[in-house]
């Protein structure tokens, strides 16, 4: 059973990395490269509003994100993955009548972004992930030297490598969306492997120290 | 002796409710026609509440420019020399317009960001035509001034007030801090620049070329004055960005490289606003410079607060599914434990909804990965509530279950405790959000489960 779960395990990383490294993975519009439209409403609006009038315009099964602007929220950015000059006359023509407004094309500010490179995502965290995970290899190595030094490093470095891995191919082969929920759960994954380590390990400590005692 | 126990478990469960409620329903008081919460709001990162979007284009500005019969350009000081021609120049040349130049730019940007402490940002650049986007926490104390130090080019030199000739620039500087001095007339906020080994010995030949001449005296001699009339006072113009901050000569000669300029004087204590304004500049100033001057001169062309795009509905329906999760916890422990998992339960709300008072009231800014770190937390206190349970039925006496889980759970949470100290020292607000939510979870898990919990089932037994 154990060796037809580590195949598993293995195949999803495998397929994960091929697909990575063919298709990359797939980003959410705020990370990729898309256009962002701000126009002044000048009242109140809701965000659905907005962007079904975008859908209608680009189609509806186009990715919109809207963001109120400001702090009296009178203001839209409407994030969409590509527009074109008509599209955006469509919208400006389509905003003009539902919210009674006079504003001309020109009055809209367009924003080509481009997109973020997932390094960039990752970056900030690599440093203290790094340390830390440093600093508890030592410690372990340390404590429960009597289990193996070898042993506490394949446990700790195996297991953190295989959770990240399968987390990472698992996106990669579902085609989930790679947002700003991704670093936070696989640094919630890190710290949990951790715990999860320790717990092994502190299980077999003290299952010598029974055998020990006997 | 029954009668006790059963009231301090009630006791208990009071507390926890009381708690329970004030965490998560709050305490509201009539204030002006409506009502007002008393209870501390959260404070919520970035990713959470909006951001500054500043965008930064290539500048497309023209300066108008002056020349002589000769065709060399007359400074914008000089009102003496005749105009023979004005021309309007780009500020920017069309060959300056490269991938390359758009990209240093890019890479300075991120060197004042870094300088200036702020690590929460992203940074886009367009590398068709230059245009930069950055979105940036906001934070009424910071964003002014650091939106203020990544539009401004950088350009430092030190030249001849008369001649306009060059004598230092950005290139001879090795490293540039702002301080704040005490002095006979208060307090200064200053910038100080040490030069590298080349600046200082051009800035030891301009403080010797341009040192002060003494003032003649009332008794000297006609041809005395005559003699030091001749002698024309030199003086240098310190220049950022184009513009003169102060024009000055030397006293004596400076060998050490060190140059100290005064950004603002208060006469105030050391701690008011006034001193604050004129140290967050000198901060400002000393970012400028300890980056190179930008390729391109920008402009910025927005400079907006946009709402995140994280709505509340999102955030409710992550909330659901954490209380679907933590509800079928629950259920296991009533269900496994009977009357101690029930308890224990009970502890579990109490734990999350103290949790999330500390949270409040230590000023922890929650973004995404602090509300992932809350998440952790309970799961590390579920675990821990779980083992002391399992524990019990091995062992009779509860408080001697409760000393081997407790010395167990010191070593298996020691790779939680390094992380959340680790994170705790990270300037990024996420990471330090997240170690902050872990660090004020294990405190409270140990002092919260051994006031609580362990009173639980100490009272539950038997009873």
């Amino acid at each position: 059973m154990k060796k037809v779960i580590i195949a598993l395990i293995a195949c999803i990383v495998v397929a994960g990395i091929a697909i990575t490294c063919v298709m990359g993975l797939n980003y959410e519009l705020m990370y990729s490269q898309n256009t962002q439209l701000d126009i002044y409403i000048g009242k109140e609006f809701q965000d659905e509003e907005v962007q079904s009038i975008v859908r209608e315009v680009i189609g509806q099964d186009k990715k919109v994100i809207t963001q109120k602007v400001e702090i009296y929220e009178d203001m839209v950015t409407i994030t969409v993955p590509e527009i074109t000059t008509e599209q955006i006359e469509q919208i400006n023509q389509k905003m003009n009548e539902k919210y009674g407004l006079d504003n001309k094309v020109e009055d809209i500010q367009v924003v080509h972004n481009t997109k973020i490179r997932g390094r960039e995502m990752v970056r900030l965290y690599v440093l203290p992930v790094a340390i830390s995970f440093l600093i508890i290899l030592i410690v372990f190595t340390i404590l429960y030297r009597q289990l193996g030094m070898m042993k506490v490093l394949g446990n700790f470095i195996g297991y953190t490598f295989l959770v990240q891995a399968l987390y990472l191919s698992i996106i990669a082969l579902t085609r989930v969306e790679v947002n700003r929920f991704t670093m936070p759960i696989a640094i919630a994954l890190f710290a949990i492997t951790q715990l999860a380590v320790a717990i092994k390990l502190e299980k077999k400590r003290l299952n010598q120290v029974k055998e020990e005692q006997k | 002796m029954k009668r006790n126990k059963i009231l301090r478990i009630i006791f208990l469960i009071c507390i926890i409710i009381l708690i329970s409620l004030v965490a998560f329903a709050g305490i509201f008081v009539a204030y002006q026609n409506t009502t007002k919460n008393l209870i501390k709001e959260y404070s919520l990162g970035r990713d959470l509440v909006g951001s500054r979007r500043i965008e930064l284009d290539v500048s497309t500005q023209t300066n108008e420019v002056n020349y002589d019969k000769e065709g060399n350009v007359i400074a914008s000081t000089d009102s003496e020399t005749e105009v023979a021609n004005t021309v309007s120049e780009p500020v920017n040349k069309e060959e300056d317009k490269t991938l390359e130049n758009y990209q240093k730019t890019a890479k300075i940007l991120k060197e004042r960001l870094q300088e200036l402490k702020v690590e929460d940002y992203t940074l886009r650049l367009n590398t068709e035509n230059g245009m930069i986007m950055i979105e940036l926490p906001e934070n009424a104390e910071k964003t002014d001034s650091v939106v203020s130090a990544l539009s401004q080019t950088g350009k430092f030199e030190i030249v001849d007030s008369t001649t306009k000739e060059v004598l230092l620039n950005n290139a001879d500087i090795e490293k540039v801090e702002a301080d704040i001095g005490q002095t006979s007339y208060g307090y200064v906020a200053y910038i100080a620049i040490q030069f590298n080994e080349e600046g200082t010995e051009k800035f030891r030949n301009i403080t010797n070329t341009y040192k002060t001449i003494e003032n003649t005296t009332s008794n000297t001699t006609t041809e005395e004055t005559t003699q030091e009339e001749s002698e024309e006072q030199k003086e240098i113009s310190l220049q950022l960005d184009g513009e003169t901050i102060m024009t000055d000569s030397f006293e004596e000669e400076i060998s050490t490289g060190y140059l100290q300029l005064t950004v603002g004087t208060s006469t105030a204590t050391a701690n008011s606003e006034e001193l604050n304004t004129y140290y967050k500049s000198a901060q400002t100033e000393a970012a400028l410079l300890n980056s190179d001057a930008l390729p391109l001169t920008y402009t910025i062309a927005q400079n907006k607060y946009v709402k995140s795009d994280i709505t509340l509905s999102t955030l409710q329906i992550a909330l659901y599914i954490a209380l679907g999760i933590l509800a079928i916890g629950m259920l296991y422990l009533i269900i496994r434990y009977h009357s101690k998992g029930l308890l224990t339960a009970i502890s579990l709300i109490g734990y999350i909804a103290l949790l999330l008072l500390t949270i409040r009231y230590t000023n922890v800014t929650i973004s995404i990965i602090g509300l992932v770190g809350i998440v952790v937390s309970v799961i590390i206190n579920y675990i821990f509530v779980l083992h002391l349970l399992k524990k019990t039925e091995e062992i009779e006496s509860i408080k001697m279950a409760y000393t081997e889980v407790m010395k167990s759970f010191l070593r298996i949470m020691l790779p939680i405790i390094i992380i959340a100290i680790v994170f705790t020292f990270s300037t990024h607000l996420a990471i330090f959000s997240f170690g902050m939510v872990m660090f004020w979870g294990i405190v409270l898990d140990w002092i919260y489960n051994l006031v609580v919990t362990r009173t639980f089932l100490l009272d539950a037994k038997k009873e």
